[in-house]
């Protein structure tokens, strides 16, 4: 490298921190100097911070004119982060490495938590490099000077790409990165991810569709950890129980892992498993107390960041964490991780696993505890794709109507847009490079008028045409749009404190109202005591001794992703020829014989149904391992497809090995499907449509997209709207809209969005194609089968029908005549 | 469905609404009128074709009956003052030859005066007639000398069938000496009741009308 003062200051650095560059660290510095764009992929820990940020230092470096001047260069580089907590850790190692570089380089930080006086002071002055969240950063597209104040933007780095890629924050971000390109076309992109498994499509999406692939880089940390993945066996299968997932049976064998290790990270999969995991180790093991600590979403930001402060200084045996600790700035003292409950996916596991294990050279760890004795299957196969280095893709989101919506707003409240322009710079973002002009004009339309049906109301009317520019003017309409800009739609949240006011964090308010004075349950690790609810607070008391209710969660269970159902369908099958092959299959081995024994271990290329008669009803199990959204999908297909023959209803239920139709009717299959092509690809689409179910997926889908796109406001902040009229409005809002409007693009993207992510309709299809390849095995069972039994427990059903409502009703209240 | 009530006859509509054929009367509970555009003004938005429903389903029934006169069993009306109320005025007087009297509820915060200028006599407690008192909150003891007609609680009903399955809809909750309607016009909630000894439970689909227990 040729050394210029840049180069000269950042390798004195480097000698006087005792530091050697990375070969990745070089490599992305060369190519951002020589001007590329590109992604660095690198895990955390790794210094990817450093592979960016000092050759923006060398660059600051080199501009600096020879002699001080008053002059001002405003906002040069942006830096993109997906969370709040992690601008902190960034600020600080960023900064510090300017100070110690004897710089006078300004970093500033911007989210949701930044004060009031320092956004003024933002105004006045920006900083040459700010933090940003994409959150923030389009508030400052909302502000009426917006292109001066990225005039000189040369830079923009987003970071954990990976993690914003897949949602709505990351077709946020692709809106932005379109603007600031199209403000500054010399504008230089980078992103740094994680591994995943559509790399080249994450730089592509990075850069835009005008964006020149060719000429960008993708600079990979070459210092991939080895990964060592153990199981915790149980003595006896039967210890294990057949469905279930809190996996506490095995809480000895996980704190003796934990007192050999200075310090563990134990992930659940969701909250409510972190509360129980908390209670049943203090309970059972008293001395845990002040030494282990629990981190969840829903806790006080405080009580976070203290845990986290602890984590860094070693104070901490234990933490109890869900995904919530896994993004981030690394804990050193972390050296050995654990993993509650099957994560679903190899990335994940590998990310949590990634966080043990940080003396060079030392390779990251991780136990799998398993909370049923199926898991054990998974385990094997979690080992084998970390073996073989398969990782899952992050689909980027296409299309998304609100999130446009939303954006157009935003500009229209700063500067305004000018349309023909702004429909070629949105064409630049990967997520809308398909939308047409009907599309575009019928956007412009919603934002000006409101949809066709609501265009006799006032309040829809947002946005104005002044002289070719789209402006809003009206202040009442800015303030709301304000106050509602972002992707992220939750329940609403309720506030958690004492009577004398320390916060605790927040639940959701449908747990919350169905409490009553005196109710008992276990939040943050305590029991406590509920007093009363008074607008968004719930007020709480200590309650030791007393038993509690577990706080429910909202929150989806994940399902499996397919990369790992394809790996357990083949342990599956390779189970019965190699028994002794793996332990966990070894240990697995009465469980299978048994499910053998009652009906069969289906190989790779078959397909198992099992029919039985309880006293519930006649039951019809089908296991394609696919993962329970696709199982979802071909639950509503082949209940739509029996329907047609006769009128019937079905109660439906489903894991992520297979799916269960319980009816009052039995239904011979092996005979239907001589008549019947239940899993053909064929009108796969029109029937989904057909079936009720989709309608009312589409409707909870349309909540969260009609408040993106502005058609409902969420209310003041601190003022309390009642979720259930949130929800009741927005299904109004739909059934209207999709009564009077044969064209209403949110409608149609609700549709859009069951099939591409309640359904995972690209791959029901593949399995539907493999599946029309399997041989179909119908096996009459008398008893439940280790397979079918964690289905038929499930109590979470949905209804499958086709019968009259009225028929129904009359088939029902016969037991109540009977009596008579 | 008709059922006889101290030698009245009475028949629960599909729609949620009685009719009592001795004195040519529809009892309507709970109609909630306003709550839409009042959800409106809180910024929720909700376009008001929505509430257009419940007029189309209002002049189904005056029609299929030829009621000479509604009573209105309290919760006629939602909220406080919005544009709804220039709608249920308009619609009261298209249907000017139709006595209608209401009971007041909780939910009607609107100053007397209002209703009355729309016509419609106020009781502010029971109304009696006869042997029957309409009323909005049902009573606790309802006791032997007058059988009660009340709302107020959105009842609803769960029947269960094989094969797990279960259905949730409004229903008529008729007692010894009180009757208890669904509510007319709210979409959501509802208060789930129970079968008791002398309890008859009707369950409505807007198409039929069945009995259970």
């Amino acid at each position: 490298m040729a050394k210029s003062p840049g180069h000269s200051t950042v390798e004195q650095w480097f000698k006087y921190k005792n530091w050697k560059w990375a070969a990745f660290q070089k490599e992305a510095a060369a190519a951002y100097l020589s001007g590329k764009s590109g992604l660095v992929n690198a895990p955390t820990g790794s210094g990817k911070t450093y592979s960016l940020w000092l050759p923006i230092l060398i660059r600051y470096i080199n501009s600096l004119p020879d002699k001080p001047t008053k002059q001002k260069t405003g906002l040069q580089i942006i830096w993109i982060t997906p969370l709040r907590a992690l601008s902190k850790d960034l600020f600080r190692n960023m900064e510090m490495a300017a100070l110690e570089m004897n710089l006078k380089l300004r970093i500033g930080v911007r989210s949701g938590d930044t004060s009031v006086k320092e956004r003024a002071s933002q105004k006045r002055q920006m900083p040459e490099a700010l933090l940003i969240t994409p959150e923030s950063l389009h508030i400052l597209f909302a502000q009426k000077n917006s292109s001066e104040i990225f005039k000189n933007l040369h830079t923009v780095v987003v970071d954990e790409w990976h993690e914003l890629m897949g949602s709505k924050r990351g077709t946020q971000t692709e809106l932005s990165l379109a603007r600031l390109r199209s403000i500054n076309p010399s504008l230089q992109t980078w992103g740094i991810s994680a591994t995943i498994g559509n790399l080249d499509e994450a730089r592509k999406v990075l850069l835009g569709m005008k964006g020149n692939v060719e000429d960008s880089v993708i600079v990979k940390a070459k210092s991939q950890k080895k990964i060592i993945v153990e199981s915790i066996i149980p003595d006896r299968v039967e210890s294990l129980p057949w469905s279930g997932y809190m996996g506490t049976r095995l809480v000895d064998d996980v704190v003796n892992i934990v007192r050999k290790g200075k310090t563990t990270l134990l992930f659940t999969n969701t909250r409510s498993q972190t509360e129980i995991w908390y209670r049943i180790i203090i309970d059972k093991y008293p001395e845990f107390a002040g030494i282990m600590a629990l981190h969840h979403a829903s806790l006080d930001r405080e009580l976070r960041d203290w845990v986290e402060e602890s984590l860094h200084n070693e104070k901490l045996k234990l933490v109890i964490c869900t995904a919530s600790l896994d993004l981030g700035v690394d804990f050193r003292p972390v050296e050995t991780v654990i993993q509650v409950g099957s994560p679903k996916s190899i990335s994940r596991f590998v990310q949590r696993a990634g966080r043990s294990g940080h003396q060079p050279g030392a390779p990251s760890k991780i136990y799998f505890c398993p909370t049923n004795a199926l898991e054990l299957i998974e385990a094997v196969s979690l080992r084998e794709g970390v073996e073989k280095n398969i990782l899952e893709d992050r689909p980027p989101v296409i299309q998304a109507f609100d999130v446009l919506a939303q954006w157009m707003i935003t500009l229209a409240v700063g500067e305004g847009f000018e349309e023909k322009q702004l429909f070629e710079e949105v064409r630049d973002a990967y997520g809308y490079q398909f939308i047409n002009r009907d599309e575009w004009e019928w956007l412009l339309g919603y934002i000006t008028t409101g949809s066709p049906s609501l265009t006799v109301y006032d309040e829809y009317k947002k946005v104005e045409r002044i002289e070719g520019r789209y402006k809003v003017t009206s202040r009442r309409v800015a303030h709301r749009h304000m106050l509602s800009m972002g992707t992220i739609v939750s329940d609403t949240a309720l506030k958690v404190k004492f009577q004398h006011g320390k916060y605790l964090g927040s639940v959701e308010e449908s747990f919350v109202t169905r409490m009553k004075e005196g109710d008992v349950f276990v939040f943050a690790g305590m029991t406590v005591e509920f007093v009363r609810i008074h607008e968004m607070t719930v007020t709480v008391k200590k309650a030791e001794g007393k038993k509690g209710a577990l706080v429910r969660w909202a929150g989806g269970r994940m399902p499996l992703s397919s990369q790992l159902s394809a790996f357990i369908r083949e342990r599956l099958s390779d189970a019965i020829d190699n028994p002794l092959k793996e332990k966990e299959l070894a240990r697995l081995q009465p469980l299978l014989l048994l499910q053998q024994q009652r009906s069969m271990i289906p190989d790779q290329h078959e397909l198992l149904i099992e029919q039985t008669e309880t006293r519930e009803g006649h039951h019809i199990f089908i296991f394609p391992f696919e993962g329970r959204l696709v199982h979802e999908g071909m639950s509503i297909i082949l209940a739509y497809r029996l329907s047609k023959i006769k009128p019937i209803t079905f109660s439906v239920a489903m894991n992520d090995y297979g799916f269960e139709l319980l009816s009052d009717q039995y239904v011979d299959m092996e005979t239907v499907m001589k008549e019947v092509d239940l899993f053909s690809t064929l009108h796969l689409v029109d029937d989904i449509y057909q079936s009720v179910n989709a309608t009312e997926m589409a409707k909870r889908k349309f909540r969260e997209i009609s408040a993106i796109a502005g058609l409902m406001f969420q209310g003041y902040p601190g003022k309390f709207v009642k979720t259930k009229h949130l929800q009741a409005s927005s299904s109004l809002l739909f059934k209207v809209m999709s009564k009077y409007e044969d064209n209403n693009l949110l409608v149609k993207q609700a549709y859009q969005e069951v099939l591409t992510y309640q359904l995972e309709e690209v791959r029901m299809r593949e399995a539907l194609a493999r599946i029309e390849t399997q041989k179909i095995i119908v096996k009459k069972t008398n008893k439940p089968t280790p397979l079918s039994f964690p289905i038929m427990v499930d109590r979470l059903r949905e209804q499958l029908t086709s019968e009259k409502l009225e028929d129904r009703i009359q088939k029902m209240i016969k037991q109540y005549s009977d009596a008579d | 469905m008709q059922i006889e009530i101290r030698e009245n006859h009475f028949t629960l509509l599909p729609q949620k609404a009685v009719f009592w054929h001795e004195t040519q009367t529809l009892l309507i509970g709970d109609l909630h009128l306003g709550k839409i555009t009042h959800f409106r003004k809180e910024g929720i938005a909700v376009p008001n074709i929505a509430a257009d429903n419940n007029f189309e389903r209002l002049n189904e029934i005056v029609q299929s009956t030829g009621a000479s006169r509604i009573i209105f069993l309290g919760d006629l009306f939602h909220s406080k003052y919005n544009s709804e109320w220039e709608t249920f005025c308009e619609w009261r007087f298209q249907h000017s030859y139709i006595e209608m009297i209401i009971v007041i509820g909780n939910h009607d915060v609107l100053p007397v005066s209002m209703f009355l200028e729309a016509d419609l006599e106020v009781y502010m407690n029971d109304f009696e007639e006869e042997e029957f008192v309409f009323t909005h909150h049902p009573k606790v003891e309802p006791n032997d000398s007058k059988f009660v007609f009340a709302g107020h609680v959105h009842p609803v009903f769960t029947t269960y069938g094989k094969g797990r399955q279960s259905l949730r809809l409004p229903c008529y909750v008729v007692d010894k000496n009180q009757a208890i309607l669904p509510s007319f016009g709210v979409f959501t909630g509802g208060f789930q009741m129970n079968l008791l000894e002398n309890r008859k439970i009707y369950i409505t689909t807007e198409v039929k009308v069945f009995s259970v227990g």
